[in-house]
């Protein structure tokens, strides 16, 4: 039996899990930095905020887990892609107890978390994963050691473009939730840019023309409507694709937009016409948290992956495909 | 009775037969057919009922008309696609020259026809040059028959004559064979921009920006 302690420190999350090799979430602590309404992620802030919690958020996931430092096997952390500053939040508390408890360390992608966790927690085993946060968009397969990209945002996420019009709005960030409500009283569709190149989308078109359109007076509820509408209505398009062109039968869904009900909906019906299962990952644990690091570590530490803390880092800019997975067989 | 081009109710493909569904893709169904007594397909794109109406409308109308015009300006580039007999944009159906022939996609996986990619780069290099952006050449949109290699599926295209556009229909392709067909002997990378650097004087300056598409690494994590 082996337990990880997973640290997960990107963006407004700072989390703490602790995770046995066989899939148990033994603890799942969350410490959530949230700036003022109208206002986006400050770096600095945020990394205070995760200083500031970090202690408390480790303490009590080893606590609800029943278990001291001593009895963790291994320390995960999210290496990265993020914000550099609240990514060595997290990599100096898990560096720090690495060290001080002679543990081994092991730095983990924090996208590859999602899918890996997403995984896990719904039994997808070759999926086609939709993976949509403030992060990542981006459509993958598992295949030959790594996750492939087949098609992603050539520009920001749809995470981006919702918070960013949702800051626009005056809204909070992260502004999801509200847009999705503020949506359903929209019905007047505008015209907003459909961008598709092969499999990759481009959504900055879409938020200069829905701010331009919000500038000129259209109603904020059409312009919400008219923006999920039609980005979903790109990633749904993109899913079908893969699951067409690849003939798997799982579509798995990750990442913080995941939550939004209207996407749900719309990829409930593209499953079904590409007679696929839909694997939504519980709400609980489609948006970041430290269980997506503990499990993505276990599966490193098992084949053989840890680092020495003096030698470990953090990547800002990191691409998922470059990671390679033993984990994901090469037939696959 | 007076009818004017554009009517719906007659304006129709009146002399088709539809024989059954071959392949039902993503975003549209190909049906068997015969038209004027020719081997035909229908393109149909269908309706996606999960879409709001307006939106759905919108797009399928918009790549029935995109892909019925690149079909025609890619054979007058030299390039082999299927002849457009009827498109019908308001029910967004186009009916065309069946081809008959495997897949670039099977051929790689099954045949390992890595020689096919040269064509596909010469393919991709005289649209260029005259101006047309495939906008999705995957390797399932490529098909054999006979001795010819056929570009098809051209909803995406557009007319661009911009090397940072070009060279996105290069990473796409490029995309497809080294995430799907990564196992293929020879180097497939180089024997597509040969190709394709053989049939395009502005080759050059779409590589550069091929290298710039791949070193900034769009995949960003704030």
């Amino acid at each position: 039996m082996t337990l990880c302690l997973g640290i997960e420190s990107t963006a407004h999350t700072f989390g703490a899990s602790v995770m046995r090799d066989d899939g148990t979430i033994l603890s799942d602590v969350r410490s959530v930095y949230r700036p003022p309404p109208g206002s986006g992620i400050h770096p600095r802030e945020a990394s205070r905020h995760h200083a500031a919690h970090a202690p408390e958020s480790v303490r009590e996931a080893l606590d609800a887990a029943s278990i001291g430092m001593g009895d963790v096997d291994c320390i995960a952390y999210s290496a990265g892609p993020g914000l550099g500053p609240v990514l060595r939040v997290g990599a100096v508390v898990s560096r720090a107890l690495a060290a001080y408890y002679g543990k081994p360390l092991v730095p983990v992608h924090h996208a590859i978390g999602h899918l890996e966790l997403g995984r896990l927690l719904t039994g997808a085993v070759r999926p086609v994963a939709l993976l949509v946060s403030g992060g990542h968009t981006a459509i993958l397969l598992p295949r030959s050691s790594r996750w492939r990209v087949f098609g992603e945002t050539l520009d920001i996420t749809v995470g981006q473009l919702i918070d960013q019009l949702g800051r626009y709005m005056g809204l909070p960030s992260p502004a999801g939730p509200e847009m999705e409500s503020i949506a359903r009283e929209g019905s007047n569709l505008l015209d907003l840019p459909y961008v598709i190149r092969g499999n990759d989308m481009s959504f900055s078109g879409m938020l200069t023309a829905a701010k331009k359109s919000l500038a000129v007076g259209a109603r904020r509820e059409d312009v919400a409507f008219s923006v999920q509408e039609t980005a979903f209505a790109m990633l749904c398009e993109v899913s079908e694709r893969a699951l067409a062109f690849s003939g798997r039968g799982e579509l798995m869904v990750v990442g913080g937009v995941a939550a939004n009900s209207r996407l749900r909906l719309m990829l409930e019906s593209v499953s079904r016409r590409q007679g696929a299962r839909l694997e939504l990952v519980p709400a609980r644990y489609s948006g970041d948290c430290g269980a997506q690091i503990a499990w993505t570590g276990l599966l490193h530490y098992a084949h053989g992956l840890s680092v020495e803390p003096r030698a470990s880092g953090v990547i800002q800019r990191w691409r998922l495909d470059q990671v390679t997975l033993p984990w994901i067989e090469r037939s696959t | 009775m007076e009818v004017g081009p554009g009517d719906p109710t007659v304006d129709r493909a009146i002399d088709l037969r539809e024989i059954g569904v071959i392949a039902r893709g993503a975003e549209a169904d190909i049906v068997a057919a015969e038209w004027m007594g020719m081997p035909a397909v229908v393109k149909r794109r269908t309706p996606r009922e999960y879409l709001n109406a307006q939106l759905d409308a919108r797009v399928r109308h918009h790549r029935t008309v995109r892909e019925a015009r690149a079909l025609h300006d890619a054979k007058l580039a030299g390039v082999p696609a299927p002849i457009v007999y009827f498109v019908d944009p308001l029910n967004a159906e186009i009916v065309m020259e069946r081809i008959s022939g495997y897949r670039l996609k099977e051929l790689l996986e099954t045949e390992r026809r890595v020689d096919l990619v040269g064509i596909v780069g010469a393919h991709l290099g005289r649209l260029h040059s005259n101006g047309i952006v495939h906008g999705d050449p995957t390797t399932s949109n490529f098909i054999l028959s006979g001795g010819t290699l056929y570009a098809m599926d051209f909803g995406l295209s557009f007319r661009s004559r911009a090397p940072e556009e070009q060279a996105s229909d290069l990473h796409v392709i490029i995309e497809a064979l080294e995430s799907y067909h990564g196992d293929l002997p020879g180097d497939a990378r180089s024997l597509l921009l040969d190709g394709y650097s053989g049939a395009f004087d502005g080759a050059a300056r779409v590589l550069v920006w091929l290298g710039k598409l791949e070193s900034t690494g769009r995949y960003r994590g704030d």
